[in-house]
């Protein structure tokens, strides 16, 4: 009984295969007649090249007949395939990759076959010759295929780079395909990835614009879309080959136990998307900048220039947000964990709240003084790539470059031991650290025009805008007194803790 | 039954502390922030000062407003285990469902108030009472207030402050929602709390870089910095915030033993 099935299901799947012959013929007759009559109606020989990579090179047969089914046998495998016996019995996902990768080919090179002997077959009756015949020299105007003749000597050559193309574009989505279940393990979102893979190929060749080309999987099924859509062929390779690469160093990840590495990196995630967001700002001011006047230094002040109640400019007030508040925030966060979860210990072991506060505090204080050295050194080197002039001038403001040096070191350290004193006082009087985010806002809204007029409240003095007003010597001593201050406060607070 | 924890809920939350912040929020910040905008600029006609107010201190203060208005009471049941008492009284999630819920309409509804607070004090209160604003003659030809949203004052001032409140109170609900979103699921609220802010004040940072401005957060809610575009632009930022929102929600009904409560 089971042999009858085994057998009727081999018929059936000859018989898919036949099928899909039959209509792979039927569509090259047409594609054969078009080439005849485009060919007579001009008087120019064809040959059988021609015929055969036309077909191979038809965007409807390969778009709405090909694609699908081979997303067809892909998902088929995919799905059938991903089971925990297979995994335990191969040991690694990595391996269970190429597997399936085997398997697919072996069911796809049956289709690429087909699709080559038609490609053949249909050249029945139609003159041989090893070289491009006159039709496809002459590239008039029916872009039957395109550049495809200029790009290569012998038609036999292209014919290879297209079999090629269309090997390593299949194999690449299947691949991903197979990736992208392994990854998310979810039957339904993987078949939603197929349609989309499918809607994208049948749009991408329609609605994208040329530039946009190289986001379409279809340019890369066949060589014509290939050649038109990149200036230089191989930039075309590269993404499919960079794809390959990026593919293959996801697989050896896969088996890596990921939630170790994850968690490592957790821990740094806010730090990096912080300093991420401070190099987009000094490389997108050096870009803008103007490499014949402006010098190093001027980046370092474009940068961190800031603003104050006379000039004010969206982009370097938010600058400065993100950096100094930024920061701010950064402090805030490990405040919060000093405070609400390991404080009570620590206090207890330091007996003593100064010794306690000093403890920590001493190493935010270390990791300002770090940060601005690092951003100084940033916006310079930044600005040394971008080709701009190395020396220690400053052209975009009157004032010597020690000044300026001055002022972002010294009195951004101040500014910014200000704002993580203050921080710290509402954090400690309210035993909550998100009562600092308030601090923070109101310390925008008191760098908004018009406000600090006179330059004595201590928020937003290390924005180098100020130095056109004031002299930086007169804001460190408003700053240090802000600091002393505010710190003689915090003193007051911890003895008043004490006698509670 | 959720409607009775409703009342209670809202009673609860009618605490002195509460309302003084709230009348403060309404009564107040307007204020403060009329008073830089009062003099040394041109007004035509009061909508002309309800936008300068309106844009002035609130746009930086905004993310962190909408997020205290009423999640520090959530915060304070959270840190005391007061949360895990209510359920012999009430469902969870119903307990939860009414909070955000509570959260959500309060939050709209200071924020509104604020609004037309500020309306009417630009528009009834200050010309008659204070007179310190000096309204320049119509200049000759139509002046026209070129901001997003003042294609609305065509049909009427009202009609504008309406629209325009109503679009500031959506946006506050939805920044305050995915505080409260995330608070239930985040070990930490303090990022819980903080995820408005940063998102506000870093997007502003990262579409002023790549020159995307008009769908910058500031420039969606209070578009007075920039030229009048057009009104769907607005509508990119907040879209973004309600796929966030979609996810969280998905994720917080999904992680039911994993609540911070």
């Amino acid at each position: 009984m089971s042999n009858v099935a085994e057998h009727l299901k081999d018929i059936l799947i000859k018989f898919r295969w036949i099928v899909i012959g039959i209509v792979i013929y039927f569509y090259g007759i047409l594609l054969k007649n078009e080439i005849f009559s485009n060919a007579s109606k001009d008087g120019l020989m064809i040959n059988s090249w021609d015929v055969s990579l036309y077909l191979l090179n038809d965007i409807y047969i390969i778009v709405y007949f090909i694609v699908p089914i081979v997303l067809f046998i892909s998902a088929t495998i995919v799905l059938s395939d991903f089971n925990y016996m297979t995994l335990i019995r191969l040991g690694t996902t990595k391996k269970w990759v190429f597997r399936s990768l085997r398997r697919f080919w072996s069911k796809t090179s049956i289709l690429l076959l087909i699709l080559v002997f038609m490609s053949f077959y249909l050249t029945i009756g139609v003159p041989f010759s090893w070289d491009w015949s006159q039709y496809s020299k002459s590239n008039i105007s029916h872009d039957t295929l395109g550049e495809i003749g200029l790009v290569f000597t012998a038609p036999f050559v292209a014919f290879l780079f297209q079999l090629g193309l269309l090997v390593l574009a299949i194999s690449i989505l299947h691949i991903f395909l197979s990736l992208f279940y392994v990854t998310i393990k979810k039957r339904n979102i993987f078949l939603i990835m197929c349609a989309i893979l499918f809607l994208g190929s049948v749009v991408g060749f329609k609605l994208f614009p040329e530039e946009y080309a190289f986001l379409s999987p279809t340019t890369y099924f066949t060589l014509k879309n290939f050649i038109d859509s990149f200036n230089y062929p191989l930039i075309g390779l590269v993404v499919l080959i960079g794809l390959f690469i990026i593919f293959y160093l996801y697989i050896l990840l896969l088996d890596i136990n990921k939630r170790h590495y994850f968690q490592s990196i957790k821990s740094y995630l806010p730090h990096g998307i912080y300093l991420i967001l401070c190099l987009t700002g000094i490389v997108s001011i050096s870009i803008s900048a103007d490499p014949s006047k402006d010098t190093i230094l001027d980046v370092l002040v474009l940068s961190f220039q800031g603003s104050n109640s006379e000039s004010f400019s969206y982009f370097s007030f938010f600058y400065y947000s993100i950096v100094f508040f930024g920061l701010t925030y950064l402090i805030n966060l490990d405040i919060s964990r000093e405070i609400e979860q390991i404080g009570y210990y620590k206090i207890i072991r330091y007996r003593n709240l100064e010794k306690w506060f000093w403890s920590w505090f001493r190493k935010f204080l270390l990791k300002v003084i770090f940060f601005l050295l690092l951003l100084g050194m940033f916006s310079i080197i930044i600005g040394a790539i971008v080709g701009l002039k190395t020396n220690f001038d400053v052209t975009v403001l009157y004032v010597d470059w020690y000044t300026i040096l001055y002022h972002f070191i010294i009195n951004g350290f101040l500014q910014i031991t200000f704002y993580i004193l203050s921080v710290f006082i509402i954090s400690w009087g309210k035993r909550e650290a998100s009562y600092g985010l308030i601090l923070i806002s109101i310390f925008m809204v008191l760098m908004l025009p018009g406000i600090n007029q006179q330059g004595v409240i201590p928020v937003g003095l290390n924005s180098l805008v100020n130095l056109l007003e004031h002299s930086p010597y007169r804001i460190t001593l408003v700053l240090l007194i802000a600091n002393i201050m505010i710190y003689l406060l915090i003193k007051y607070l911890f003895t008043k803790s004490f006698k509670n | 039954m959720i409607s009775r924890q409703f009342l209670i809920e809202f009673k609860r939350s009618f605490t002195h502390k509460n309302l003084l912040k709230w009348l403060g929020i309404i009564l107040l910040l307007p204020l403060i922030s009329f008073l830089p905008v009062s003099t040394g600029y041109l007004y035509f006609q009061p909508v002309d000062v309800f936008q300068e107010t309106v844009g002035f201190i609130i746009p930086m203060l905004f993310p962190v407003l909408v997020v205290f208005i009423y999640l520090p009471s959530f915060l304070q049941e959270q840190k005391n285990h007061f949360i895990t008492y209510t359920r012999t009284r009430v469902p969870l999630n119903y307990y939860i469902l009414v909070k955000g819920l509570m959260n959500a309409l309060l939050t709209g509804f200071i924020i509104l108030s604020m609004m037309f607070f500020t309306f009417i004090f630009v528009t009834f209160i200050e010309p008659n009472f204070i007179q310190i604003v000096d309204y320049s003659p119509p200049l000759p030809g139509d002046h026209e207030v070129n901001v997003t949203f003042s294609q609305f004052l065509e049909y009427g001032t009202w009609t504008y402050v309406l629209v325009y409140s109503l679009w500031v109170t959506l946006n506050a609900i939805v920044y305050s929602t995915i505080s409260f979103l995330l608070m239930i699921i985040l070990k930490k609220s303090f990022v819980a709390i903080s995820v408005p802010f940063l998102f506000y004040h870093v997007f502003n940072f990262v579409s002023g870089v790549f020159g995307i401005a008009q769908f910058s957060p500031l420039s969606t809610v209070f578009p007075f910095n920039i030229e009048q575009q057009e009104l769907w632009t607005v509508f990119v930022p907040l879209g973004i915030l309600l796929l966030c929102i979609s996810i969280l929600y998905l994720i917080v009904i999904r992680n039911k033993e994993d609540w911070m409560i």
